[in-house]
């Protein structure tokens, strides 16, 4: 590595310990020497510090987290609680991993696909989920569990996370904007859920459509511009379908991984509390 | 007479030396907490296996089979959101048009609506109304019973949006004891009958129920209320 300017310290260095270390001889002299020129090519002393570091860390660091070093008692059995956040990031990522391939195969369109029973009221949407994924491609029944207990996972590890910091206070200084970040998630992982429910274009999913249609419709002055943005219109159809497969496949997961980052980042940076 | 080792022993620690005088130049901030890495990153790496394992077990042998496909003309018994989202239709469902004396000042839907707003109102504020140190629930009895009122009513309005479940099982749920003491004519804004009564009743008994536990658990710890805040001076100073 070229170092630029200035005298390098490891050339200061090596003048003082050869020269405040009393006479050494012509051999040891050779052996620091060589040392130096090693040193300087393979940074030894970064391998030194790294090692240090991680015997530190194994043999003191580990054990002794915050609540030990001041005599606290930690409650070790509520440690589950503080991983819930992480359950919610690694349910988000199977249903992500999952979803990308139930997408491959999913129609999102209410046209007629007539099936023995069901007749005219077969769409290609319910179609594709009930025959093409759950009894034609191979595994894509599993597929559709894994996906489906994704996301229950997912919201319940979300509503559990959210009681954990409620009841330890850890919306309080300097966590609060991490607080706020974190409703917003809530929010966001609640949408994915609702918009996914619609998709199958089920008779759930139709009359959920249909609660979640009037609500829009019921607000005054933004009511029919936000069922128009959400639902594309003031009755459910084919823009319904549309916008649902479009804000599940891409808008919410997309602006949901975006917000997870910066939620952990901050966390990253503030430390998580401690149960004592 | 230096060995080799100590002169190579007193060059590596003047090195170090002089990169710590370098680093020390820049301010260093406390890091309170936890620290992600490497603590919290050891204990959610076991959280990957365990959920790994799970999911895989739940999803091959919980199946979860597709409804029927859906039909515009004919509207099911009971319609239903996924189980998360069911408070929300339960505030729907127990909101009514608002009267004052027999007149009609806002609909009931749309009272619905503001109030899934309340509800996240309810928590956006948690940060402003919660002060002090505190972070136990048994050093902030009040905090802690907010909390409860609001997970008890999430459940008893999820109870709410199956209300016709209820009823069928329960006739005396469906009871209107204030529509009958002619009380409606007044000032109404909720459903009056007693399941949705109960729905209201419940969390807040629950609320007052875990303020005096609290409070009780605090006097035979310490003997004494309000010590959290002499505690909290110097234990939490550290946090
Ligand atoms: C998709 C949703 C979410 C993900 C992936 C997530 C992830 C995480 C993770 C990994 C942590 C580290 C500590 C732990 O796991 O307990 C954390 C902490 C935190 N989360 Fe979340 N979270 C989510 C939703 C929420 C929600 C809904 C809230 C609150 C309304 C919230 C507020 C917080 C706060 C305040 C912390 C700091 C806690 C502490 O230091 O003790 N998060 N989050």
């Amino acid at each position: 590595m070229a170092k630029q300017g200035g005298p390098r310290p490891g050339a200061r260095a090596y003048d003082t310990a050869r020269t405040g270390k009393g006479q050494a001889t012509g051999m040891q002299k050779m052996n620091l020497r060589l040392w130096a020129w090693l040193e300087d090519r393979f940074l030894f002393r970064q391998f030194r510090r790294h090692y240090q570091e991680f015997m530190l860390r194994i043999n003191m660091q580990m054990p002794v987290s915050h609540t030990e070093r001041y005599n606290l008692r930690v409650i070790w059995y509520w440690y589950p609680l503080y991983t819930l956040g992480s359950l919610a990031l690694l349910s988000f990522v199977t249903a992500t991993i999952s979803g990308i391939l139930l997408a491959l195969y999913y129609v999102p369109s209410i046209a007629v696909r007539t099936l023995p029973p069901y007749g005219e009221l077969s769409t290609e949407a319910w179609y594709s989920v009930a025959v093409t994924i759950t009894q034609e491609i191979p595994f894509g029944f599993m597929l559709r569990q894994l996906h489906f207990w994704s996301a229950m996972i997912m919201v319940a590890a979300v509503v559990l996370h959210t009681v954990r910091i409620y009841m330890t206070q850890s919306y309080k200084k300097p966590r609060e904007v991490n607080y706020f970040v974190g409703i917003l998630l809530l929010v966001l992982t609640l949408g994915l859920g609702y918009t996914g429910y619609l998709l199958p274009w089920s008779q759930l999913s139709f009359w959920a459509g249909r609660i979640g249609l009037e609500m829009a419709l019921a607000t005054p002055l933004v009511g029919e511009w936000a069922a128009a943005l959400v639902f594309g219109g003031s009755a459910l159809g084919q823009e319904t379908l549309t916008r649902m497969h479009v804000l599940h496949v891409f808008v919410l997961p997309v602006i949901t991984f975006g917000v997870m980052v910066m939620h952990i980042m901050i966390v990253w940076i503030q430390g998580v509390t401690e149960p004592h | 007479m230096a060995t080799t080792k100590e002169l190579i022993q007193a060059y590596m620690d003047e090195v170090d030396r002089l990169e710590e005088e370098a680093r020390a130049k820049k301010r260093f901030r406390a890091v309170e907490g936890f620290p992600y890495w490497p603590h919290q990153f050891m204990r959610d790496s076991i959280l990957v296996l365990v959920f790994l394992a799970a999911l895989g077990y739940i999803s091959a042998f919980i199946p979860y089979y597709l409804e029927t496909p859906a039909n515009p003309s004919g509207q099911p018994l009971i319609i239903l959101p996924d189980w998360y989202l069911l408070w929300s239709y339960g505030l729907l469902k127990i909101a009514v048009d608002v009267t004052i004396f027999g007149t009609v000042i806002m609909e009931g839907k749309l009272l619905g609506v503001l109030l899934n707003g309340v509800v996240v109102g309810f928590m956006v504020i948690v940060p402003f109304i919660a002060r002090g140190a505190a972070r136990r629930p048994v050093e902030a009895p009040a905090m802690a019973g907010y909390g409860v009122f609001g997970m008890l009513l999430g459940i008893t309005l999820s109870i709410y949006s199956v209300n016709n479940v209820f009823y069928q099982q329960w006739g005396i749920l469906a009871q209107d004891y204030y529509v009958q003491a002619g009380l409606n004519e007044i000032f109404y804004i909720l459903q009056t009958d007693l399941l949705s009564i109960l729905s209201l009743v419940v969390p807040i008994l629950g609320a007052f129920v875990t303020y005096y536990f609290l409070k009780w658990r605090q006097n035979i710890t310490t003997g004494q209320t309000g010590y959290e805040n002499k505690l909290s001076a110097s234990y939490y100073k550290i946090r």
